[in-house]
């Protein structure tokens, strides 16, 4: 994939398993935002192809993606500012569904994620971490059986992350998730499996605690610091 | 069939003309400036005026229209668009309602009827047909301004200054020079090039408070199809829309060219919805 | 649940005090008001579509005067040709439509974003005033009516009892019928956006790239609320052709079109409510103003627009209700978390 002359991503193979959780790391300009959005749909690839299920997805479009089961969590919360929590929920729940398994499946994740207190609120009044949660919930309304996060800690207080992780370990009960981050802790307390990418190509693909204890990706970081811990 | 050739490169000449300063408007700074027919009509007003009270015709239209214009311009953008910066849709309501205002301000100072300023520089004739050479003056006008904006644009520090506040307002002020400047001076541009165009197109066109409505859609359409490239696309778009237009009035007449227009333009944008910029290869200005 | 049914009580109550008032009114003032009001009306639904697709749909749509001019000229035409204005009006509906209908997906399928929808939308009604401006020659004609260039058709046949041409509506009649039809399309609107269709249009004028993750087809409901806001405004042009019996090309002008603009803006972009009020209060003025010859009528407008965008930018209503909103939770202490009714 590349933008005029920049190579941002090149000869990627990369494979997600049924239920997997993977963590892509890597610093910035690595390349690993430009092969998300090539997932996400945000740009078509110039070469190569993605396949989801078996199916040729490389030139859909976005919502066509949706619609296939895959849930997107954008870097900055996309959300609907303006409508209450339980609007959002319906919302999304109606994307797919009609009449009463949409209030069904807006009550199941009130219930999953305890978000009663908050139906009421409009998102413009809620902390930016709750606007984060909430855009989880928003995202795991319709049931996808994969899931895409970019840095879904960005902002957050530290006790927010330990909630955010907790979250994405129960989505992953119910669903594959593919997530990019910076946050070394965060991937500590969620990942199995991570996948490394430096200068537009996978440098490293290993288990999470080898990968996080490899020298190489600490130089790749050089000078991060979070690292460290 | 050269004067075929000369009309359609007038009738683009003048397209490109119209849509320059509203392309530098909001080709850098993303402003959707509704009043834009008015300050040509006012560059219009500022020629027939001078004019009329007997100063030569042509510092009227080169010295005159774009000096009051431009200053018009800093009006404008210090009081009303100064404030909706990076509200696109309210800038454009409120640029729309300045143009109801200058259109009323002008009707009341100026009554309604139409001015007219004798075309200058007289007609010449090729294979029997009698054509105005005043068309040549508008190609050459055209040329001349592209060929100066890009220059400053390119090969001046002031244009450098004026590409990089458009890119990184806070990084330019960090090396000392003030963003709020910069916008000021490249709208009073873009409008001092609009009252230039407006006042060169007034011998062929007539002066009326309400002249602007016939321009703005044009214009508008030309640049937004022009895509990124300020100058490119402008031109490209200039090219393309005036070539239609001119050959379907030259075979049918002209509201059928100026449907024409609209048709390509719509065909067009379903082809390229980023505009003709996006088929350029390089990054051009 | 408890929100739905205060909102079919606002509902009862509006239509109620409308038909009221509207039955009443032709008793108390004279006929020129009378008329006024009737050309109100249509105006009124005019300024509805575009508070549809663009307070709701949020699609800024220069061209709603257009499809009322659309409208108004296929309601002559047909009328004049076929003698019964029961498929003029039918006809006044769907000619809109289908033009939307194909002009929306050239602008919709393309995902132009919101400026260039709204120059297209432009220059479409520009177009528009050229060519039936151009119309003047005789050649130029549907069926048995003259297009007529800048002059247009005169002599429109009014609104007759469907099948009975001879009885055909007179001023008062005109004025229920334009006063009911407004009527009607509010309810008609209010009920659109109660629906899931409704909601979704809501959502995508919200965040269009969040409907689009969840999988909503964007382009699609685009399309379909352009369409629904051109066969409105279309109908509004049956009624004012009928109101004038006279339809011409000064609808696809520039400041006829701006006019919608300014009565939504001013009335309350996001709300029904807030442009029809907009709407009266602007006509009204204009016409006050246009008596006298002191100030321009443009000018006087132009910058009261221009202070409402700068300094009122939500419009009438929406400040009024956020006034007294401010005022009710001041007074009784409320704190977040109650569900905000939408106008």
């Amino acid at each position: 994939m590349h933008f005029g002359g920049v190579k941002a991503v090149e000869s990627i193979t990369f494979t997600l398993g049924e239920g997997e959780l993977r963590c892509l790391i890597g610093p910035n300009g690595a390349g690993k935002s430009t092969f998300f959005r090539c997932l996400t749909k945000i740009y078509r690839p110039n070469a190569g192809k993605i396949y989801f299920r078996g199916r040729d997805v490389t030139s859909i479009a976005t919502h066509e993606m949706a619609r296939l089961g895959v849930g997107i969590k954008t870097q900055v919360p996309s959300v609907f500012d303006g409508l209450t929590v339980h609007e959002n929920l319906t919302l999304a729940a109606s994307a797919r569904h009609r009449g009463r398994e949409v209030g069904r499946m807006v009550d199941e994740v009130v219930e999953r994620l305890s978000l009663q207190a908050v139906l009421g609120a409009r998102l413009d009044r809620l902390s930016h971490g709750e606007r984060q949660w909430i855009e989880l919930a928003i995202v795991i309304t319709s049931k996808p059986s994969l899931i895409l996060l970019d840095e879904p800690t960005a902002g957050m207080t530290h006790a927010e992350v330990e909630h955010t992780a907790t979250l994405i370990r129960e989505l992953n009960k119910s669903a594959a998730l593919i997530v990019v981050e910076h946050d070394m802790q965060f991937i500590r307390s969620i990942a199995t499996h991570v996948t490394v990418f430096h200068e537009g190509r996978i440098f490293l693909e290993e288990s999470a605690e080898k990968v996080l204890h490899d020298e190489r990706v600490g130089e790749i970081y050089l000078g991060k610091g979070a690292f460290a811990k | 069939m050269v004067i075929a050739g000369i009309q359609i490169l007038n009738t683009v000449a003048g397209l490109a003309l119209i849509s320059l300063g509203l392309a530098i408007i909001f080709g850098m700074m993303r402003v959707m400036n509704f009043a834009h027919g008015e300050l040509l009509m006012l560059g219009a007003y500022s020629v027939q005026l001078a004019h009329s009270s007997g100063l030569n015709i042509w510092i009227s239209m080169f010295v005159v229209a774009p000096l009051f214009v431009g200053l018009v311009g800093v009006v404008i953008e210090l009081l009303v668009v100064r404030r909706l910066y990076g509200r696109m849709m309210d800038t454009l309501l409120a640029t729309w309602g300045l143009s109801l205002f200058i259109t009323g301000l002008i009707t009341m100072i100026f009554g309604n009827m139409t001015r007219g300023i004798s075309t200058p520089l007289g007609s010449f004739e090729i294979g029997g047909i009698r054509e105005s050479s005043y068309k040549f003056l508008i190609i050459g006008v055209t040329i001349v301004l592209f060929a100066a904006i890009y220059f400053v644009l390119r090969r001046t520090r002031v244009g450098m200054i004026a590409r990089a506040t458009m890119d990184n307002p806070s990084q330019v002020a960090a090396l000392g020079v003030n963003p709020g400047y910069v916008y000021t001076a490249t709208f009073a541009v873009g409008a001092a090039l609009s009252g230039l165009a407006g006042a060169v197109l007034a011998p062929l066109t007539g002066v009326l408070p309400t002249m602007g409505a016939a321009y703005i859609g044009k214009a508008f359409i030309t640049v937004i199809c022009g895509g990124e490239a300020i100058l490119a696309g402008t031109a490209s778009a200039a090219f393309l829309f005036g070539t239609i237009n001119q050959v379907t009035t030259i075979t049918l007449n002209p509201e059928f060219g100026e449907v024409a227009l609209l048709i390509g333009a719509l065909l067009m944008l379903r082809l390229l919805p980023a505009g003709l910029s996006s088929s350029f290869r390089r990054k051009l200005l | 649940m408890i929100g739905r049914l205060s909102i079919d009580g606002q509902m009862l109550a509006v239509v109620t005090l409308s038909t009221i008032l509207l039955l009443i009114l032709p008793q108390v003032f004279e006929i020129d008001t009378i008329l006024q009001l009737t050309l109100n009306f249509s105006f009124s639904i005019l300024a509805l579509s575009l508070a549809f697709v663009w307070g709701y749909a949020g699609i800024f749509s220069f061209g709603q005067a257009a499809f009322f001019g659309i409208g108004g000229y296929a309601y002559a035409a047909t009328a004049i040709n076929l003698g019964d204005s029961t498929p003029a009006i039918v006809a006044g509906v769907l000619v809109p439509t289908l033009f939307a209908a194909l002009f929306g997906y050239f602008v919709f399928y393309a995902r132009l974003t919101k400026i260039y929808v709204a120059v297209i939308t432009l220059v479409m009604t520009l177009i528009l005033y050229k060519f039936m401006g151009q119309t003047a020659k005789p050649d130029y004609m549907i069926g048995n009516a003259r297009l007529g260039g800048y002059n247009g058709i005169p002599a429109v046949p009014p609104i007759n009892v469907p099948g009975q041409p001879h009885l055909f509506a007179g001023p008062d009649e005109m004025f229920y019928i334009a006063g009911f039809s407004l009527l009607a399309v509010y309810v008609l609107l209010r009920w659109i956006l109660g629906t899931r269709f409704g909601k979704v249009i809501i959502g995508m004028r919200e965040n269009e790239k969040r409907m689009e993750l969840l999988g909503f087809d964007t382009r699609l409901y685009k399309l379909l609320a352009f369409v629904v806001a051109a066969a409105v405004a279309g109908f509004g042009g049956v009624v004012f052709t009928n109101w004038n019996a006279f339809i011409d090309p000064h609808v696809f002008q520039l400041a006829f079109s701006a006019q919608p603009i300014i009565w939504v803006m001013i009335g309350g972009l996001g709300t029904l409510a807030g442009p029809i009020l907009g709407t009266f209060i602007l006509s009204t003025l204009s016409l006050e103003l246009g008596v006298q010859k002191a100030l321009d009528v443009n000018l006087l407008l132009g910058a009261i627009f221009t202070f409402f965008v700068l300094l009122v930018p939500q419009g009438i209503i929406p400040t009024v209700r956020n006034l007294l909103e401010n005022r009710e939770a001041a007074a009784s202490n409320k704190t977040d978390g109650t569900t905000e009714s939408r106008g």
